[in-house]
């Protein structure tokens, strides 16, 4: 498997939302407009990029007995560096979505990646990996924030200054209309969602079937 | 097992010296920001600016006070709920700056997900000490409605030594 097909199928085939269904709490909790969506998305980058490119390079000093604890370990420090610097820098957000930014060491998708892929493979496939499932995180948060915001309040990128600051606060793009306020609630999200999942699978399955070996799934 | 253990508690300390510095660089800023979601906050509350450089920690206006804000902690379901409160001629409101109760079920205290809180606005001090609790969130209420009665005891005493 070269680098490139690495990122691709950690993004896309092996999508850790849509084709795997890992990571839902927070991804429906979460993806009720598009900055609440990119905000936790960035702070789960920085986890699973942060946590499983360090497991990568101490592969070899973390011995099988002790691996979960160190997973753990690293995973949470990450989870709670990311935590402070969003109330730090991006407080307005921080408050919107900061339980589930906390609750990001709880995730499947970042300890399964570290289990099954950085703890076994070298740092640059790691780092591809984990940047693949984080990208592939961010899509499936960022589609159904979109949409859900769409549906909900007929905006786009409302409360932008939350995330980008206050020279932000003009790029809300209104489209007038609001046609399910439900998509904005619970309910709402598991519709979009599985709406959105149906419509994955369909496109996915439409492709010819890869011949790629799934020597590192999940 | 030696050799687990000792990788345990190497990656611990390292885990643990990068929080501490993250720590350091970000309080100031934590600070700042809290600061001034208080001030915003005590603002809105007031129905004006705080005068310049007033700040809503322990604020007050004039010798004799005709109004007062405390920066107050409640021991909640979950973990600490910050208050920021506000006296007015024996009236007391409050807002909840930081908290962690469970979600859909004790963030009815936050004025931003439910209106308890605002209809509260303005209730005379003996009132707040026997409000009604929010059933499936005794606890939380019970928070609230100590650290009203402790608020409260504050402020009078504050008032009741003013000019005395």
């Amino acid at each position: 498997m070269v680098p490139d097909s690495t990122f691709a199928s950690a993004a896309i085939a092996r999508n850790p939302a849509w084709a795997q269904l890992l990571g839902l709490c927070p991804l429906l909790a979460v993806s009720n407009s598009v900055v609440n969506a990119l905000g936790l998305a960035a702070a789960s980058a920085f986890v699973v990029i942060g946590s499983n490119t360090l497991i990568s390079v101490l592969r070899r000093q973390i011995p099988d007995m002790a691996r979960l604890p160190c997973f753990v370990l690293i995973i949470a420090t990450f989870t709670t560096v990311a935590t402070l610097l969003l109330e730090a820098y991006a407080y307005g957000l921080y408050e919107k979505i900061a339980l589930f930014v906390q609750i990001i060491v709880t995730n499947c998708m970042i300890l399964g990646r570290a289990e099954a892929f950085a703890s076994r493979q070298p740092v640059g496939r790691s780092l591809l990996d984990a940047a693949g499932t984080a990208a592939g995180f961010a899509l499936a948060l960022v589609t159904l924030g979109a949409v859900r915001e769409v549906l909900a309040h007929g905006t786009l990128l409302r409360d932008a200054e939350h995330l980008f600051g206050t020279h932000a606060a003009g790029w809300q793009i209104s489209l007038g209309f609001e046609v399910l306020p439900l998509a904005a609630l619970a309910p709402g999200a598991f519709i979009v969602a599985g709406l959105l999942l149906a419509l994955g699978n369909r496109l996915l399955r439409a492709r010819p079937a890869t011949t790629t070996p799934d020597t590192d799934a999940t | 097992m030696i050799r687990a253990l000792t990788t345990v508690v190497v990656i611990g300390a390292a885990c643990a010296g990068l929080l501490v510095a993250t720590d350091a660089l970000t309080r100031p800023d934590i600070e700042y920001a809290r600061q001034a979601r208080a001030r915003a906050l005590a603002e809105a509350l007031l129905g004006r600016a705080l005068p310049e450089g007033m700040n809503p920690d322990a604020a007050q206006f004039g010798d004799c006070p005709a109004w007062l804000f405390r920066r107050h902690e409640a021991n909640g379901y979950a973990g600490p709920i910050d208050l920021l409160a506000f006296y007015r001629s024996g009236t007391l409101s409050l807002r909840v700056t930081a908290h962690r109760e469970t979600p859909g079920i004790g963030d009815f205290i936050d004025h931003a997900r439910s209106s308890w809180i605002p209809e509260l606005d303005g209730l005379p001090v003996k009132e707040w000490r026997s409000l009604d609790t929010v059933s499936g969130a005794t606890i939380t209420s019970d928070a609230m409605r100590h650290a009203a009665d402790e608020l409260a005891g504050i402020f009078e005493r504050e008032v009741s030594s003013c000019g005395s």
